[in-house]
């Protein structure tokens, strides 16, 4: 007996059209009810568009000036204007930056200053001068001073030390030593031990199978075992399992389609079918459609999470990088 | 921006109404910190915005800068007092400050840090509703409210790592004089609406490591009454992965506590053999105790089971892995590999790359 499956159509123009509006509206409950992360909201928005080859569709000063104008006296950048600087919107801006082609208006040697005083005795970092820990701002640091080139800015050794702190029996990660596994923290570590050199600290064989095991009967994935599928997963997930070269360890077919039937019919991809989409999850589903190998979308990088032509262009190198996708 | 069903994309009138006071409202409260208020209005000009949006993390700062303003000020103000105590001739002026301060004055001993808790408590008699806190009453009173407000945001709002990161830094501000057991409840409380809540999970941890007041066996028997509440309680398996190396200190004791485990890990697998947290757990304990009589033991339980679930996923998979881990793969294991496949098409390629490692030892 065979089954068709009816292939679900990526609505790659109505997605166009929705970031571009999203990026408009300044006005709505939606955009006061998140202003604090704006500036992650550009970065997901720009490098969807990236993706789709349509950056162009925005215009670039009036980006970059925004950006410049949540920056900092002490180098870091604020989530939006009004807000205090944050490792977390540090980055977005980075990255923002670097795909507008406008890193070189960065003062490099000041954010790696800003970065260098958020690293902990321990290894780990700081979000700010508040002191929150997590391994999500390990990772930011790690990709930041490798991004504008001051590795050196930071104690590499120490920061991977921390990390490995946080490997579980599982052998996945948690957000701090002691914190239970989870793909988006997971995500966060392994990618940063392939930045920083370090991933002989991963069991790729352990933590594959974990990863693996986020892919539920719908074919979608979730973060953790006994947790609902979201779209976000198949980033978090996918991206880990990639640069362990994995990634074959799931069905990558059906986790494709569940990501089609995550679309809304008016453009932007939801956490699932059927519920309201969002610029984060529109950016992630794409992400992790272009990882899926998904036609008509570019290639983007596991481990810093932008495309794989800027990164080239920047002549960051990519190790993790398989030329030869038949493993993947 | 997860779990929210689909509607249309026209904001009712209510909401446009909300919106409209909350940027009244956050206008009124960034503008303060611009002016740097730090007082008890600038405080309360936060409170709207919060409730609104409580991802606003620079307002939660801003509460943060508030109140230690705030204690420092009292602090200030009261060696102010202290010092006119002393500078002052008048004898009824220094009965009078000596009343309201007292808790300040046993603050310089040297051994005074117990008497000052019990002091700050004892003292509340002889104050009458004029007579002036002492600033570290103050402080302690400032803090407990905070912590009012944030338990209050914390149940609208569980997963919010701002949140709880800004309580954590108000139990660690109050410092000795927090109330460590309420934390503990107000864990125990949370995680019955969600035993799966990280945040809440690390807050417990933060929790019982900064207060000791309970201890690490009672908090491994948490884990255990939690596991039995709901067996797929993967948080509770993960906790109990964390405290029981911490609890077997000495390497003797390892070994008879890990097989203990293996009792508790075949109660979840024959209640509910498809469960997968006590199969990842399992795995782990395999790997720890490192004995091979214990794991003959546990591949014969696993074909017991298989008797009676013969499509156990887990089951196969655990025996394919026992028999790994014991040096005993033959060609006949490719079978429940191939099994697996059937059961399990999602991971078909994840069987058959283990699959190699019998087919590549064999060549």
């Amino acid at each position: 007996m065979t089954t068709t499956i009816i292939k679900k159509e990526f609505g790659k123009e109505k997605h166009i059209q929705y970031i571009i509006e999203k990026g408009k509206k300044k006005d709505d409950f939606e955009y006061w009810a998140i202003e604090q992360q704006h500036m992650s909201g550009v970065y997901w928005g720009l490098t969807a568009l990236y993706l789709l080859n349509r950056i162009h569709e925005v215009e670039f000063q009036p980006m970059i000036s925004y950006v410049l104008q949540c920056q900092h006296p002490n180098g870091g950048f604020s989530g939006n204007v009004d807000h205090d600087p944050h490792i977390l919107y540090t980055l977005s801006a980075i990255q923002v930056l670097a795909l507008l082609d406008a890193l070189d208006r960065l003062d490099k040697q000041k954010i790696a200053n800003y970065i260098a005083s958020l690293q902990q005795p321990d290894g780990s970092f700081a979000g700010d001068q508040w002191g929150e820990i997590d391994t999500r701002f390990s990772y930011i640091a790690i990709s930041i001073v490798t991004l504008i080139g001051k590795r050196e800015a930071i104690n590499m050794q120490k920061a991977v030390e921390f990390i490995v702190g946080c490997r579980n029996f599982d052998g996945s990660f948690g957000c701090i030593p002691g914190a239970e596994s989870h793909a988006g923290q997971t995500f966060c570590c392994v990618g940063a031990l392939a930045i920083a050199g370090a991933l002989e600290h991963v069991d790729h064989d352990l933590l594959g199978w974990w990863l693996a095991e986020r892919q539920v009967p719908c074919g979608g994935l979730n973060g953790r075992p006994e947790k609902l599928p979201d779209v976000c997963y198949s980033w978090w997930v996918v991206s880990s399992l990639s640069i362990m070269h994995r990634l074959h360890w799931i069905d990558k077919q059906k986790l494709a389609h569940w990501i089609l039937e995550c679309q809304d019919e008016d453009g932007g991809i939801a956490d699932r079918p059927g519920d309201m989409p969002d610029i984060f999850h529109t950016f992630f589903g794409i992400a992790g459609l272009s990882l899926l190998g998904y036609e008509n979308i570019d290639s983007i990088d596991p481990a810093f999470a932008l495309p794989v032509s800027l990164l080239n262009k920047l002549s960051i190198p990519l190790p993790w990088a398989n030329n030869n996708n038949n493993n993947n | 921006m997860h779990g929210r069903k689909r509607d249309t994309n026209v904001m009712s009138k209510e909401t446009e109404i909300r919106v409209k006071h909350h940027i009244q409202a956050r206008q009124i409260a960034f503008e303060n910190r611009l002016k740097k208020e730090y007082t008890i209005e600038a405080l309360k000009s936060t409170v709207d915005c919060l409730n609104f949006n409580s991802d606003l993390y620079t307002l939660w700062a801003y509460r943060r800068e508030i109140i230690l303003h705030l204690i420092e000020q009292a602090k200030i103000e009261e060696q102010k007092l202290k010092q006119n105590q002393v500078n002052s001739t008048d004898s009824k002026d220094i009965i009078d400050q000596t009343n309201s301060t007292s808790t300040s004055t046993s603050n310089s001993t040297s051994n005074s840090t117990s008497n000052s808790t019990s002091n700050s408590t004892s003292n509340s008699t002889s104050n009458s509703t004029s007579t002036p806190k002492s600033a570290e009453e103050f402080k302690i009173s400032l803090l407990n409210e905070e912590l009012q407000f944030i338990e209050k945001c914390i149940r609208h709002h569980p997963k919010s790592y701002w949140i709880w990161f800004h309580r954590k830094w108000a139990t660690k501000t109050l410092e000795i004089h927090c109330n460590w057991q309420r934390e503990l409840e107000l864990c125990n409380l949370m995680l019955q609406f969600d035993n799966r809540n990280f945040h809440c999970w690390n807050y417990r941890r933060f929790v019982t490591s900064e207060s000791n007041i309970v201890t690490l066996k009672q908090e491994f028997e948490y884990t255990t009454s939690k596991i039995e509440e709901s067996f797929s309680n993967y948080s509770a398996w993960h906790q109990r992965s964390a405290l029981l190396p911490q609890i077997q200190s000495s390497a003797s004791n390892l070994p008879q506590a890990l097989k203990k485990e293996f009792e508790l890990v075949q109660q979840a697998f024959y209640t509910e053999p498809s469960d997968q947290s006590a199969w990842f757990y399992h795995r782990w304990i395999r790997a720890k105790i490192q004995d091979r009589s214990e794991l003959l033991k546990e591949l014969k339980m696993c074909e017991e089971l298989l008797e009676i679930e013969n499509d156990c996923k887990w089951a196969i998979l655990t025996k394919f892995f026992i028999k790994k881990e014991l040096n005993e793969l033959t060609q006949q294991d490719l079978t429940l590999l191939n099994q697996l496949e059937g059961i399990d098409p999602c991971r078909a390629n994840y069987y058959r790359d283990l699959a190699l490692v019998i087919t590549t030892k064999t060549n």
